[in-house]
């Protein structure tokens, strides 16, 4: 496998939902690939289709059009023992702390199952050490945790219980859909950091899902932003949050909250224009212009660059 | 300076237990002038929604107003408002738009219908009186007034909210309390609504409480800031003073936890 083959990638996805006289995009034409020991960050408003970028790569959702590579390997539709082996490779972390545990069950019990579902050859023993390793990973006292139930943890205790079960499995990929969102500043980036950890630890390929482009630029190298299905810009980090080119994504970072940045009256005119690159980013856009060395948009009709 | 639209002072509230008193604000003391944006942030069970629920009486047992404390509406103590005096209070004083308040419309009646309650029931209005002051105040907040027939599913989470800020400014509120009035929404509409309420108090002339966990938001919206840590407030300045030079260690300790969109990031070690 060359240095540069993305351990996992999605080509021309596209998801559909709806009748078919009348198609909802969820995903359109969605390409990128996911490296070792990166991070790409995928950021967009709610609806824009990033849970189903998220669902497909955990081939939850089958693509309409399109295909995934594994390795370099193209997935089609596969048995259940198929995907239950692919999950071994590709983990994913929620949104929710308190809705992704089981109430009814201990930690122990949270981090022993998938070592029992995907790794059959350990015995008992091996089992609990390995859960032990895992929560000392992730930074948790075991002999504080172990026998706790999720209600007795604090969101970001939770949230770390979630990232040591997807590591249980030794994985190559990591979704972390908005795994923060939920959690206090003063939490969030002991979580971040964590992950960042495990991904230089592991080489693990991660995709950070959220709608927080701050906590994006602190997490990863590279950035998608979507919007209505389809990827309107992406590159590299800082290229992009310093030098937006896609109207979309302006008015995306000009809504983020800024400290530095005192808040002004929206200009007369500013909702109507809003609406209208709102309007037009929605279109399908088939084009695709560099715009930047690592540094990609889907134009829409009549724009000007620079 | 001007009487303050609100003053809180030495509030004191405690949710009681079956074992020990739980002491959620400790001796908690600010004002809010007319017309004035300001902001209270703090994480997640400081007391920060539990004073907004105090100010207009909402908190509920097991929370209990220690005696000595006081919170002042235009110079009248609001804990000594009796049934009566208290149902004129609310709304016509302070209003309040809820943390999920785009959740908070009844989902069977009209809009309409919803304006018309609070209209009817607390200036006696007709209803075409009513309708007339309803679409007035959808204009307000940029929402055309065949939305009235509508139903609230039938209309987007923005929207929504932006109904519910217009229902709560029917009766010309001194003080708009507003819990987290965003968190639900995304960071364009959030903009759009947060810059509407802004062009409205200038207009209208109310003061804002506003309540948020995100600080830098709170920073571009707010005129002044308190810093809330475990029930008590530990720091108050405005906003500007605040971000630029903090004093107490803990709101020094909020600001290293931001991560930046542009220029140096923060130290990775600030917040683990």
């Amino acid at each position: 496998m060359s240095e540069n083959q993305p351990i996992l990638a999605l080509d021309n996805v596209s998801k559909i939902f709806g009748r078919a006289n009348q198609p909802i995009y969820a995903a359109r034409s969605v390409s990128f690939g996911l490296h070792a020991g990166r991070t790409l960050a995928l950021v967009g408003e709610s609806g824009s289709g990033k849970t189903t970028a998220a669902r497909l790569i955990m081939r939850e959702y089958h693509p309409d059009e399109g295909r995934l590579l594994f390795r370099g390997e193209p997935l089609g539709k596969a048995s259940a023992k198929a995907i239950k082996a692919y999950r071994a490779s590709v983990q994913m972390v929620f949104q929710d702390p308190f809705s992704s545990l089981n109430p009814a069950h201990t930690i122990r019990y949270h981090l022993e199952r998938p070592l029992r579902l995907h790794q059959r050859q350990l015995g008992r023993a091996e089992r609990r050490a390995a859960a032990e390793a895992l929560l000392e990973r992730v930074k948790l006292d075991p002999k504080l945790i172990m026998g706790k139930f999720p209600h007795e943890l604090s969101g970001g205790q939770r949230q770390r219980i979630s990232i040591a079960r997807a590591l249980a499995v030794n994985p190559q990929v990591i979704v972390a859909d908005e795994p923060t969102s939920m959690l206090d500043v003063s939490v969030r980036l002991g979580i971040l950091n964590l992950l960042n950890d495990m991904k230089k630890q592991d080489n693990l390929a991660l995709l950070y899902i959220t709608h927080d482009i701050a906590t994006a630029r602190f997490v990863a190298e590279d950035i998608m932003v979507m919007y209505a299905g389809q990827i309107v810009e992406w590159g590299a980090m800082d290229s992009v949050l310093d030098n937006p080119q896609h109207p979309y994504t302006r008015l995306l970072l000009a809504a983020v909250p800024d400290p530095d940045r005192r808040f002004d009256a929206a200009q007369p005119g500013e909702l109507e224009q809003i609406e209208t690159i709102r309007r037009q980013a929605a279109l399908p856009q088939k084009d695709i212009q560099q715009v930047g060395e690592n540094h990609f948009i889907r134009p829409i009709p009549d724009m000007v660059i620079g | 300076m001007s009487a303050p639209v609100l003053s809180i002072r030495n509030l004191n509230i405690d949710y009681i237990g079956a074992e020990a008193n739980f002491r959620a604000v400790k001796d908690v003391s600010f004002d809010i002038a007319p017309g004035e944006f300001f902001g209270l942030a703090g994480e997640s069970g400081c007391g920060k929604s539990t004073i907004a629920f105090a100010v207009s009486r909402l908190h509920r047992p097991p929370a209990l107003i220690r005696t000595g404390s006081e919170i002042l509406v235009d110079g009248r103590d609001v804990l000594e408002l009796d049934k009566d005096a208290l149902r004129r209070f609310r709304w016509r004083e302070v209003a309040m738009v809820f943390q999920s308040a785009m959740n908070s419309l009844n989902p069977v009646l009209t809009i309409e219908a919803q304006f018309y309650d609070v209209l009817h029931t607390h200036k006696g209005m007709s209803r075409e009186a009513a309708r007339e002051r309803a679409a007035e105040l959808l204009k307000l907040v940029d929402i055309p007034p065949d939305r009235l027939a509508a139903y609230p599913h039938q209309c987007s989470g923005g929207m929504r909210q932006r109904i519910v800020i217009a229902i709560c400014l029917a009766l010309n509120p001194k003080l708009l309390i507003m819990d987290e009035p965003t968190t639900a929404l995304d960071v364009v509409v959030q903009r759009e609504i947060l810059q509407r309420i802004d062009v409205l108090r200038k207009r209208l002339g109310f003061a804002v409480l506003f309540i948020t966990h995100d600080l830098g938001l709170m920073v571009q919206v707010s005129d002044r800031i308190g810093i809330m840590l475990e029930g008590e407030l530990v720091e108050v300045n405005d906003a500007q003073t605040i971000y630029r030079s903090p004093q107490h260690d803990y709101t020094k300790r909020l600001w290293a936890s931001m991560p930046k969109l542009h220029g140096d990031q923060i130290r990775p070690e600030a917040g683990a």
